[in-house]
C-alpha cells in the first residue's frame, strides 16, 4: 500500500526537492504551500502522514498543527529551522511525532518518515505483553490488536505515538524506562535522541489519561532517570 | 599604607586596618602632647610652691629671731614659742651659752643638721637646708639673734610634699581622660577622613563585579572631590569601552548566527536535490559527471558547515542548559559508529553496563565528532576503550594514523584548527572545538595526546552514572536493544 504523505513547505525549491526525494521513496506526495491549504488539506483526512514546515506564511506551523490535531489523529513531522529550539518544544506539546532541522540530509527525513508510519501501522500481532490481546492497566483496558485504549468505558483518542508509548509503560508497569529506552522502543531511534520527544509525549500522554480516580498518578517522573508506570 | 600589589592583597586591605592606623597616630600625637604639658605645668607648679614654702619659712625666721629676748632662759624660750607657735606650726630650737631650749621634746642639738652649725653662723645671718629630720622631710631655717643666740627652726614638708603627690595623682586621671576622649574622637574622625576612600573601594569593587555604571557621589571641591572625579571619568571611559566591545561582539555572534540560519532553507532544498543527484551520477555523461559529484559533496561539506556554525553559534549564546541523563556508553558508542563509522573498521572494547551523566543530543555530537575526527585522519583499526576513574568514566578512541605534531595537543580543539597533514583530509576544523565545549558543559573534558604505538588518542572524561534498571522490550522487534548483547565487538561497516 502507497503511503500518502501531505507536505506542507512555503519555499518553493524546498518544497520541490523535498517531494522529489519523498516520491522517490515511494510515497505519494500532496504538496501544499501555506497554512491555510494545510488545515483544508488535513481536514479531508485522506493523508497516512504530514511533514509541516513550522515557519509558514499567513498562519504559522503551530497553528497548523493544533487545528489539525483538533480533528485528526494523523502523524505529524516538523521540519524545523529556528537556531532557538523553543517551537520544537511547543510542536511537540501540540501533538507532533517527530521534527527534523533545517538543513536535513533527505536520507534523515525519509528514516523519520518510516519511523513514524511504522509505528501507525505496527503490527501488534506479535503481542507486546506476551499473549495478552488485552492489556489492563488499573481502570485502563488497551485492546493492543485494534490499537484501542479505554479509560473506565470511554475510548482514549491516542496518536500512534502516545499509543505505543503506553503500551511500553503498562507493559513494563512498577519498572523505570529510561528515556533513551523509550527513544528506541517507542520512536525507533538508533540511540540518543532528543530526550525532550519523550518528555512532550508522556505530558500529552498524561493530559489524555487525565488523574486517576485512586493515586497515585498513572506515570510517574523519576528525576533523572526516567518514567514509570504505577500499579494502583 | 601601601595598597598591594603581590599575592597577599586581600590581606593587606583588611578593612580598618588602615583606619586603626590612623586613629592609633592620632591618639599617640594627642597623648605625647598632653603628656609633655602635664608633666611642665606640674614642674613649674611644684617649683613655684616649693619657692614660696621657702620664702615665708625664712621670713618667720627672720622674724623669731628678730624678735628673740636679749637673755634667753626657759621663761624667756616659753614666751617666744607660744608666739611662735602662734604663727607657725614649726618646731623651734635655741641654743645659748646656758644651754638648748627646744619646742618639741623629741628635737635636740643631735637633730640639727652639722652644715648649719660649721662654720659658725654670723650675727643677722641666715642660712637654710632640707634634711630628713626623725624621718621627716623638713626644711631647717638656722638663724643668730642680734643676741648672739642660735636659732634653728623646723619647717616640716612632708605636706608639701604631699601635695606635689596629689597634684601629679590630678595631672595623671586628666591626662588619662584626655586620651580616653581623644581615642573616640580619633575613632570617629578617622572613619571621617578615610570615609571617601572607602567610597572608591566600594565603587571600584562594584566595578569589577559588573556594575559597569557605580560612580563616586560629587564631593566638595577638595583633593578627594578631584580624586573622584578623575575616578568617575575612568569608570566613564571604562564603561564606553566595554559597551563597544560587547556590542562589537554581539553583532558578529548576530550577524554569524543570522547568516547560517538564512542559509538554511537553500541548503535544504540543495542537499534534497543534491541526495537525488547522487543517486544518478553514474547514469551522468561523462562531461558533467564530474562537475556534478563536485557539486554534490559541496553541498554536503556546507552543509555540515552551516549545521556547525549553528551549533557554535547556539552555544555561544549559552542559552540552553544541557538535559543531563544517565545513558548506556558503549550502545552510544555502538550507534554513533554505525552511522558515522564508514568503512572504517572500529574495535568497541566497552562493557555494556557502562552508564554515563551526559545529554544525549550533546553526547551523539561529540562522539559523532571523535568518530568522523577518526575516519578522516586516522588509519587502520579505530580502538575505542572506556576506564573509570574516580566518579568519572574515560572513554579512549585511538587511531592508528600519523598522530598529532608537537604541540597540537591543545591546539587540535581551537576554532577552524586545521593541521598541515590533516588540510586535505577535509572537515571544517569545527567538530572537535565543538565536542570540547560540549564535553566542558556537562561536567567533563576531551584531550588529545598521541598513544604510544598508535596514532593520536582522543580521551573524553564524563560523570560515572549508576545503571538503570533494566527493562525487557516489550516489542522485540522495535530498537536496537536486542542486538547489543555481546560484551566486544567489531561494528562492520554498514552506511
Amino acid at each position: 500500500m502507497t503511503n500518502r504523505v501531505l507536505l506542507v513547505e512555503d519555499d518553493d525549491i524546498v518544497r520541490d526537492a523535498v517531494t522529489l526525494v519523498l516520491e522517490r521513496e515511494g510515497y505519494a506526495v500532496t504538496a501544499v504551500g501555506d497554512g491555510a491549504d494545510a488545515i483544508a488539506e488535513g481536514a479531508r483526512g485522506n493523508h497516512d502522514l504530514m511533514v509541516l514546515d513550522l515557519m509558514l506564511p499567513t498562519v504559522d506551523g503551530l497553528d497548523v498543527c493544533r487545528a489539525v490535531r483538533r480533528t485528526s489523529r494523523i502523524p505529524i513531522v516538523m521540519l524545523t529551522a529556528r537556531a532557538d529550539t523553543g517551537d520544537v518544544v511547543a510542536g511537540l506539546e501540540l501533538g507532533a511525532d517527530d521534527y527534523v532541522t533545517k538543513p536535513f540530509e533527505p536520507t534523515v527525513l525519509a528514516a523519520r518518515i518510516r519511523s513514524v508510519l511504522r509505528r501507525a501501522d505496527e503490527d501488534y500481532s506479535g503481542a507486546p505483553a506476551g499473549d495478552h490481546d488485552l492489556l489492563i492497566g488499573r481502570d485502563l483496558r488497551i485492546d493492543v490488536p485494534a490499537r484501542r485504549a479505554f479509560r473506565a468505558d470511554e475510548e482514549l483518542l491516542l496518536t500512534p505515538t502516545e499509543f505505543r508509548l503506553l503500551v511500553e509503560l503498562v507493559s513494563n508497569r512498577a519498572r523505570v524506562l529510561t528515556r533513551e529506552v523509550l527513544l528506541e522502543r517507542v520512536w525507533g531511534y538508533d540511540y540518543l535522541g532528543d530526550s525532550r520527544l519523550v518528555d512532550m509525549a508522556v505530558k500529552r500522554l498524561r493530559d489524555k489519561l487525565g488523574e486517576p480516580a485512586h493515586p497515585p498518578a498513572y506515570v510517574t517522573t523519576i528525576r533523572g532517570v526516567g518514567y514509570r508506570f504505577e500499579r494502583g | 599604607m601601601v595598597w598591594g600589589t603581590d599575592s597577599n592583597v586581600a590581606d593587606e586591605r583588611s578593612p580598618g586596618r588602615f583606619r586603626r592606623r590612623l586613629a592609633v597616630t592620632l591618639v599617640l600625637v594627642v597623648a605625647l602632647s598632653a603628656g609633655v604639658v602635664a608633666v611642665v605645668t606640674l614642674l613649674v607648679a611644684a617649683e613655684s610652691r616649693q619657692r614660696n614654702f621657702r620664702t615665708q619659712a625664712i621670713a618667720e625666721a627672720r622674724f623669731t629671731a628678730a624678735v628673740a629676748p636679749n637673755e634667753l632662759d626657759a621663761q624667756s624660750f616659753d614666751r617666744l614659742r607660744l608666739g611662735y607657735e602662734s604663727r607657725s606650726d614649726a618646731n623651734l630650737v635655741a641654743i645659748s651659752d646656758a644651754g638648748l631650749y627646744s619646742s618639741a621634746r623629741n628635737l635636740d642639738t643631735a637633730d640639727i643638721p652639722p652644715l648649719l652649725r660649721d662654720p659658725p653662723l654670723e650675727t643677722g645671718t641666715m642660712r637654710t637646708i632640707e634634711a630628713t629630720v626623725n624621718g621627716r622631710p623638713t626644711l631647717v631655717v638656722a638663724a643668730r639673734s642680734p643676741g648672739g643666740d642660735e636659732y634653728y627652726s623646723f619647717f616640716s614638708m612632708t605636706q608639701l610634699r604631699d601635695s606635689r603627690a596629689e597634684l601629679a595623682r590630678i595631672a595623671l586621671a586628666v591626662w588619662l581622660l584626655v586620651v580616653l576622649a581623644a581615642s573616640a574622637i580619633a575613632w570617629w574622625l578617622s572613619r571621617r577622613i578615610l570615609r571617601p576612600v572607602a567610597d572608591v573601594a566600594a565603587t571600584a569593587e562594584a566595578i569589577a563585579s559588573g556594575d559597569l555604571g557605580a560612580r563616586l557621589p560629587d564631593s566638595v571641591g577638595d583633593e578627594l572631590g578631584a580624586l573622584s572625579v578623575s575616578f568617575n571619568h575612568m569608570a566613564d571611559e571604562v564603561e564606553r569601552v566595554v559597551e563597544r566591545l560587547e556590542a562589537a561582539a554581539e553583532r558578529e555572534r548576530r550577524f554569524t548566527a543570522d547568516v547560517a540560519h538564512e542559509l538554511r532553507t537553500p541548503l535544504t532544498g540543495m542537499s534534497a536535490s543534491a541526495a537525488i543527484l547522487r543517486e544518478q551520477l553514474t547514469e551522468l555523461p561523462d562531461k558533467i559527471r564530474r562537475p556534478a559529484g563536485i557539486l554534490v559533496d559541496d553541498v554536503s561539506r556546507m552543509r555540515d558547515l552551516v549545521l556547525e556554525l549553528l551549533e557554535l553559534a547556539r552555544l555561544d549564546a549559552g542559552e540552553e542548559a544541557p538535559r543531563i541523563e544517565p545513558l548506556r556508553l558503549r550502545a552510544a558508542v555502538a550507534s554513533v559508529v554505525r552511522t558515522d563509522g564508514e568503512d572504517r573498521a572500529f574495535t568497541i572494547d566497552v562493557p555494556a553496563d557502562v552508564v554515563v551523566l551526559a545529554d544525549p543530543t550533546r553526547l551523539r555530537r561529540i562522539l559523532s565528532n571523535l568518530v568522523t575526527n577518526a575516519v578522516r585522519h586516522g588509519q587502520g583499526e579505530v580502538h575505542v576503550t572506556s576506564a573509570g576513574d574516580g566518579d568519572d568514566v574515560l572513554l579512549h578512541v585511538t587511531d592508528d594514523g600519523p598522530g598529532l605534531a608537537p604541540g597540537e595537543e591543545r591546539r587540535v580543539f581551537d576554532r577552524f584548527f586545521k593541521s598541515e597533514q590533516s588540510r586535505a583530509a577535509g572537515g571544517s576544523g569545527l567538530g572537535l572545538a565543538i565536542a570540547h565545549t560540549h564535553a566542558r558543559s556537562m561536567g567533563g573534558d576531551l584531550v588529545a595526546r598521541n598513544h604510544r604505538g598508535h596514532g593520536a588518542r582522543f580521551t573524553l572524561r564524563l560523570p560515572a552514572g549508576s545503571p538503570p534498571e533494566e527493562a525487557p522490550a516489550a516489542a522485540a522487534e522495535v530498537g536496537p536493544a536486542a542486538r547489543a548483547g555481546v560484551d566486544r565487538e567489531t561494528v562492520p561497516a554498514d552506511s
